[in-house]
């Protein structure tokens, strides 16, 4: 730390610290409408002008770095003039009148504007008004009534502005608004890896334009809304919420579409949420989401969530009074009780507040377990960690990754799954030069990041793994690509690499022999020290929740069979579980606790509404076991009430005493589970990282690959990055508002045998069941397989499914597009 | 020196010694840009065609341009027993029968067509090409072999002294060539003047490898040519001067970043480039010297700022064509942040010929602070538009009235601009500035590249000014703020002027412009201005003509002129109604006027109709900026 004088102040500042950050963070104002902190400064806003005692004239503080003994002004006439100057440049091309007007303060969107100025032209009509970075800087630079080029041939009022991209159902683009600050194009490279803005022409047609200068969804934008985060202009917006989203208030919370736990902001108006912004919990995730956490609360519309209580008179389910739903969903399960086996269902979004909740109204009522319609998929990974590592709880710290040398992952394709683990393994590439090596069928966008990639068919995951595990103890290399990969792993630094494995969600032995095969590969690299370098990353936020609470620990592979009754928490066994529709018109009383009416709640009794995880409060244990945060942002839906409230009614009529708060449930938590001890005291919205120690053993145990079902393709299921889970169990037709992963992905090789061009509507089958959807033909899949979304139909795929194999189906074209 | 280099050598003096002798007439074209732009191609073509059918004896070949670029093309004719050369101006293909069979079939000279005699005794009718005005007083050293070498044949640079400046680098240590190209003084040629040695310096004591050589060939201001002149004439010059450079500076490898509009400096380049691989002169273990250099000539994409020398390594680098933000350096990292040292084209050529002949007889010829020869080219209104070599030091009049023949038809110099776009303007009463650095940046602009261009009072300051402030606005990169839209807002206030809608205030923006672009990031921005703050200053009367009293003196600017129909009786107006391309001239016989709204000032009426069409200022001198208004501008 060296000191230096701002404005005669001495303020303590490490030495090569950019001096804009240091401005700012000492409550100095500088204007800088380029400048991403973090970043290499680019240096072409040239607003930031400070007087920096030595060389001559004014110099920007966003390239200048802090010196002992600096001296700095930031106020005198001469850097208020040349802010303004530069300002007003900038404001030229810009739609600028209101901010550049005297009576702005006063003015109100019905105001008859005194200057003659058109609605469209103004601030109060701006969907940015009053959020937006140019107005804060016009306001503290004093750009009122400074107006020097007003009138001139091309300046905004007088030239044709470019039309705005509309086209997508994420990202409004209004090139109108931009300014030129190449700030989305530098988050967009610099932060997120993708590349997809760039700075096109030259001169006056200087431009930012998203892939080849299209529209925005025909270039390689993941949609995950990093540029409009740091855009300081209406220019990019979220399409969803652009002229809504006026929140009242703004809620720290946690985003609960994966196992990586973004810390997100959500912003809320009347009980509903509006805008999502990154948070500043999770250290792993920093100011990073993708477009799942960004557009979630918008996945469905209000009217389409579960807004009354329903029970079922006769083939019909009927709305009902709280009450009303509650005592025929206590009687229901007394009934059921009565006559043979009752369960407990309960969803991996669920928090572990409300699973502990649901967990012990199946332990004291009903002396029965509790599961998850994921439980199959979960207990395959976790015998596969305990018979390697004795553990299935892995010690590694995720926020390492950005800083690894190599890493290893194991995935169907994990930027779709688990998209911002994907940009921390992308900044190790790109920051810290890791070598990648990438195991699996499909062409992921990290395949274009790795070093290796060593594609194999699907289920043959683990089982390349382990070979590779093979080559690295002994030496052994017969498959070249192999061998490669054996060869980059054997010479990185062993504290500095870091197996990422995302076990498939759908398949028990496909999700068993990928998590098998990546603990063999880390036993093989760091002996002992495997559970320390090993991350298994669940297919659902809440899944390690689950497990350290004890629900899903053991259970049937069938976990809806021989039930005289069922209460289902935020689950949907149908979406996950193979013949689950069958399975469960067999069982006479089901009970459902969700916000959304899913094909498990269309075969129930009663269906409790409950608010959906955003109304909760509590928290979620996430893939690295860091417990974070939930505080309650949004109010349930209608006549919905909390999630946790309706447990602890329940469990209270039925005749256990259940504790009173979250808070209450966490100490509980903490009592039976030690390892909870330390999450007692959270900070709201930031996350502890509870303490996992090392497996007490590390030893390799053969994979062999698995054989397909039969005679046809292969299917390769995942994790896809833009359908919602909550719309996918309504089979809501915008499930994927892109439309992208409501296909059937093929081949080019294959396509091209079987005369298929994107578009075609085809058709697989296998096990009497068939799929029908749209083609679409691309290099992401191998030849010999199709790809079909897990959430695909509102999980159709499952059914494809058979114990121990790959799905293997026919293909046929049904209609050519 | 080194034994390889001397056999190369003696065999290439033995090759271009049979070649002299061939006892064929000798028919060297010269063969650039300039000259393929006024027909040396189909020369060339009627030519071989020509000695083909008529059996002649006489062989073509071709060369670089000596400099008489407003002539081309030049032919060089050397007799059949090689004791005389002849050079000829103009030859077009359709003089060319006429003129083979005076040279090669009657052995004749053709006098009206000639320079001058530039081998050989002087005649009565043929002067020595030396006496020529605008050859006297040019000292030619980077030029010397030029026009008479072949730049695609690396025999005649070698049988010329080729690669000897880098035979004797290659028994020095890396100091002491960085010292003896500090001792001779020579800086940077593209106008800065920095020590070249002392640039090179830098890189010799970087502490990290790989490090590079950049020569920048991205000569884009208009109406510069002298690096063009240099790779399509003697591009082998250039390639030793950069071995030698990365002798001193420990490089590994160079690039040669040529402009996208040099597609022939480029092929020439290139074809070098392969030649010297080929002789063992670039790659690994030169000449089995144990050292080792790449060249790599690299075309631009057509980005003027590409010229700056960040921005030209990030174009290497295969990024954006924009410059970098400095600090760091080019010195400490350039080129995949490696240590990069960058020089002009002319910077490099000058290296062989220090080497070749000692600090001292390189410095000695210039009387001025700057050492050395420079290459200028002129342009713009006058005589001669070609390219020369000199010493710094005389004055611009001179070099006007000597290498440019003087003002076309004899106009007076209105001023002359050195340096392109960035640079500024000069008036024409200070044409006794010499041709040196230090004059010009007193007055806040450079001298630049070499390139000149004069213009004469029918040329307007502010049109002027327009196309310059235009070119810099088209070709800025985008990046700063005050250089992009700072730019657009001085064209528009220069476009409004000149459209008669100057404004009081407008000098305010212009000084209120001048001041902000100064922090722009790199030099297009920090002197984008200057063409404007220099010609405020210099022609200061004309801009308050233009914006006060709504004159254009010189009757360019669209706005302040207009035409009308004088003469409804003259017959050609007829033809010049006819004429008009955008039918503004309506009406019938007897009464025709000029709309004015149609009309866009072509000037196709009074050329056709001088009696009956006139083009006259648009507002009478005494008219009020009141009265401008109302006329709807």
């Amino acid at each position: 730390m060296v000191s230096i004088t701002v404005d005669g102040r001495i303020v303590e500042a490490p030495a090569g610290a950019p001096l804009v950050e240091v401005l700012k963070n000492n409550g100095f104002y500088v204007s800088s409408l380029c400048y991403i902190d973090g970043l290499k400064p680019y240096a072409g806003c040239r607003s930031c002008l400070v007087d920096i005692e030595g060389p001559p004239g004014l110099q920007l503080a966003c390239s200048s770095v802090v010196q002992d003994g600096m001296k700095v002004r930031t106020g005198t006439d001469e850097i208020k003039a040349g802010r303004q100057s530069v300002v007003s440049i900038i404001l030229a091309n810009h739609s600028d009148r209101c901010l550049t007007c005297h009576r702005r303060e006063h003015c109100h969107p019905g105001d008859i504007c005194l200057r003659d100025d058109v609605v469209t032209h103004r601030c109060l009509t701006c969907s940015k008004n009053y959020r937006c970075e140019l107005q804060a800087t016009c306001e503290m630079v004093e750009m009122s009534a400074y107006e020097p080029w007003v009138g001139e041939e091309r300046s905004w009022y007088q030239a044709a502005q470019p039309p705005a991209d509309r086209g997508n159902p994420f990202l409004e683009f209004d090139p109108q608004m931009c300014i030129i600050c190449t700030r989305c194009q530098r988050a967009c490279d610099e932060k997120r890896h993708t590349g997809a803005i760039t700075l096109s022409g030259k001169g006056w047609e200087t431009q930012i334009a998203f892939g080849a200068g299209g529209p925005i969804h025909d270039s390689n934008c993941d949609f995950s809304g990093a540029c409009i985060d740091v855009c300081p202009t209406a220019a990019l917006m979220e399409h969803p919420n652009k002229w809504v989203a006026k929140p009242e208030t703004w809620t720290s919370t946690t985003c609960d579409s994966c196992a990586v736990g973004c810390s997100i902001r959500l912003g809320s108006k009347d009980g509903r949420g509006v805008i999502v912004r990154p948070g500043t919990g999770n250290p792993f995730s920093g100011d990073q989401i993708c477009v799942r956490g960004r557009y979630h609360y918008d996945s469905l519309k209000p009217r389409e969530r579960l807004g009354k209580h329903l029970v079922r008179r006769g083939a019909i389910q009927v709305p009902a009074f709280h009450s009303e739903a509650m005592s025929e969903a206590v009687s229901a399960l007394k009934a059921a009780a009565a006559k043979g086996r009752v369960d407990v269902l309960i969803g991996a979004t669920a928090t572990n507040e409300e699973a502990w909740l649901a967990q012990r109204i199946a332990r004291e009522v009903f002396k029965s377990s509790a599961d998850t319609s994921l439980g199959p998929v979960v207990r395959a990974t976790k015998q596969a960690l305990e018979a390697r590592l004795g553990t299935w709880r892995m010690a590694a710290d995720m926020t390492r990754i950005p800083k690894a040398k190599a890493v290893v992952v194991v995935h169907d394709d994990l930027e779709e799954s688990h998209n911002v683990v994907s940009v921390r393994i992308k900044d190790a590439v790109v920051n810290n030069g890791a070598k990648l090596v990438v195991i699996g069928p499909l062409r992921s966008e990290l395949v274009d990041f790795a070093a290796a990639w060593v594609r194999c068919d699907a289920g043959a995951e683990g089982a390349t793994a382990t070979a590779i595990a093979d080559a690295i103890s002994a030496g052994d290399g017969a498959n070249p690509d192999l061998a490669a990969a054996a060869a980059i792993l054997k010479d990185a630094p062993k504290d500095g690499t870091f197996v990422v494995c995302a076990p498939n969600p759908v398949s028990p032995a496909i999700a068993g022999a990928m998590a098998g095969g990546a603990a063999n590969l880390a036993v093989a690299l760091f002996g002992a020290e495997a559970s320390n370098n090993l991350a298994v990353l669940p297919p659902e936020v809440n899944v390690n929740g689950l497990l350290d609470l004890g629900v899903a620990t053991d259970g049937s592979a069938n976990p809806l069979e021989g039930l005289a009754g069922l209460l289902v928490v935020r689950d949907d066994p149908v979406l996950r579980l193979p013949g689950a529709a069958a399975a469960l018109a067999s069982i006479e009383y089901v009970v459902v606790v969700d916000n959304v009416l899913h094909e498990t709640a269309k075969r129930a009794s009663v269906v409790i509404a409950a608010g959906s995880a955003y109304a909760s409060d509590g928290t979620f244990t996430q893939g690295d076991f860091r417990v974070q945060k939930l505080t309650a942002a949004v109010a349930p839906e209608g006549d919905g009430v909390k999630c946790f409230a309706a447990l602890r009614s329940l469990g209270s009529a039925l005749g256990i005493d259940l504790p009173a708060s979250e808070d209450d449930a966490l100490a509980e938590i903490a009592k039976a589970n030690p390892a909870y001890a330390s999450a007692w005291n959270l900070l709201v919205g930031d996350g502890i990282r509870l303490d996992v120690p090392l497996s007490p053993k590390a030893s390799a145990a053969p994979v062999e690959a698995l054989a397909p079902a039969g005679e046809g393709m292969r299917v390769i299921t995942s994790r896809d990055l833009y359908t919602a889970l909550d719309a996918a169990a309504i089979h809501h037709p915008d499930a994927d508002k892109l439309h992208r992963y409501d296909r059937i992905q093929v081949s080019e090789t294959d396509a091209a045998r079987l005369q298929i061009t994107s578009g075609d509507e085809i058709e697989v089958s296998a096990n009497g069941t068939a799929i029908r959807a749209k083609a679409t033909v691309t290099s992401r899949v191998p030849a010999g397989h199709v790809y079909i979304s897990s959430l695909l139909q509102g999980g159709a795929v499952v059914n494809l499914v058979v114990g121990g194999t790959v799905p293997a189906v026919r293909l046929g074209v049904l209609v050519t597009a | 020196m080194n034994a390889r280099l001397e056999s190369l050598i003696a065999a290439a003096k033995q090759a271009w010694a049979a070649e002299r002798s061939s006892g064929k007439v000798r028919l060297t074209v010269v063969l650039d840009t300039s000259s393929v732009a006024r027909g040396a191609e189909e020369t060339i073509a009627a030519m071989r065609d020509a000695i083909e059918k008529q059996h002649l004896n006489a062989e073509v070949a071709i060369a670089g341009s000596w400099g008489f670029c407003w002539m081309e093309p030049c032919v060089a004719v050397r007799n059949a027993s090689g004791t005389e050369t002849v050079l000829y101006a103009n030859i077009t293909a359709e003089r060319v029968e006429e003129f083979l069979q005076a040279v090669v079939t009657e052995g004749r000279h053709v006098p009206e067509w000639a320079l001058g005699v530039a081998e050989g005794n002087p005649t009565a009718d043929v002067p020595l090409l030396a006496d020529h005005p605008f050859m006297k007083g040019q000292i030619r050293r980077l030029m010397a072999n030029i026009g008479t070498t072949d730049p695609e044949n690396i025999d005649h640079y070698l049988a010329h002294d080729g690669y000897v400046g880098f035979g004797k680098a290659l028994e020095m240590d890396a100091e002491t060539i960085v010292k003896e190209v500090v001792d001779s003084g020579l800086g940077g040629r593209a106008g800065g003047g920095f020590p070249a040695g002392r640039k090179w310096d830098f890189l010799r004591t970087a502490t990290t490898s790989p490090r590079y050589l950049v020569c920048n060939a991205d000569e884009g201001d208009p109406g510069a040519w002298v690096n063009r002149v240099l790779m399509e004439g003697d591009p082998h010059l250039i390639i030793e001067g950069m071995l030698i450079a990365a002798l001193a500076g420990h490089a590994d490898a160079g690039y040669v970043y040529i402009r996208y509009e040099y597609p022939l400096s480029f092929r020439r380049m290139q074809i070098a480039v392969q030649q010297a691989y080929a002789k063992g002169l670039l790659g690994n273990d030169i000449l089995g010297s144990g050292k080792s250099f790449d060249i790599v000539v690299f075309r631009g994409a057509g980005s003027y700022v590409c010229g700056e020398e960040t921005g030209l390594i990030n174009s290497i680098d295969g990024h954006r064509g924009m410059p970098r933000i400095k600090p760091p350096f080019p010195a400490q990292a350039g080129l995949w942040n490696k240590p990069t040292n960058v020089n002009n084209v002319e910077s490099y050529a000058n290296a062989p010929l220090i080497l070749r002949n000692g600090a001292e007889w390189w410095s000695s010829v210039s009387t001025a602070k700057e050492k050395g020869t420079k290459m200028f080219s002129f342009s713009g209104d006058v005589n001669w538009q070609g390219c020369v070599e000199i010493p710094f030091g005389p004055t611009v009049r001179s070099a006007l009235e000597q290498y440019a023949g003087g003002m076309t038809d004899g106009r007076p110099c209105k001023g002359f601009q050195p340096g392109g776009p960035l640079s500024g303007v000069v008036n024409g009463d200070e044409l006794d500035l010499t041709l040196t650095l230090d004059p010009y940046r007193e007055r806040g602009l450079f001298l630049g590249g070499g390139g000149i261009v004069f213009f004469d009072d029918t040329t307007c300051i502010v049109d002027f000014c327009n196309y310059f402030l235009a070119f810099c606005e088209m070709e800025s990169c985008g990046r700063c703020t005050t250089c992009h839209g700072g730019t657009q807002r001085a064209v528009e206030i220069i476009r409004r002027i000149q459209s008669g809608g100057g404004r009081q205030h407008d000098f305010e923006a212009f000084e209120q412009l001048v001041k902000t672009l100064v922090w722009s990031n790199c030099f297009h921005g920090q002197f984008a201005m200057t063409s404007i703050k220099t010609a405020l200053k210099a022609f200061r009367e004309e801009w308050i003509e233009h914006i006060d009293d709504k004159q254009c003196r010189a009757g360019v600017c669209e706005g302040l002129i207009e035409y009308r129909v004088t003469s409804q009786s003259d017959a050609a107006l007829a033809e010049a109604v006819a004429i008009c391309p955008t039918n503004a001239i309506q009406g019938e016989s007897g009464n025709y006027q000029v709309a004015d709204s149609l009309c866009i000032r072509c000037g196709a009426c009074v050329e056709v109709a001088p009696g009956a069409m006139e083009r006259r200022h648009r507002f009478p001198i005494e008219v009020s900026q009141g009265a401008a208004a109302a006329a709807g501008v």
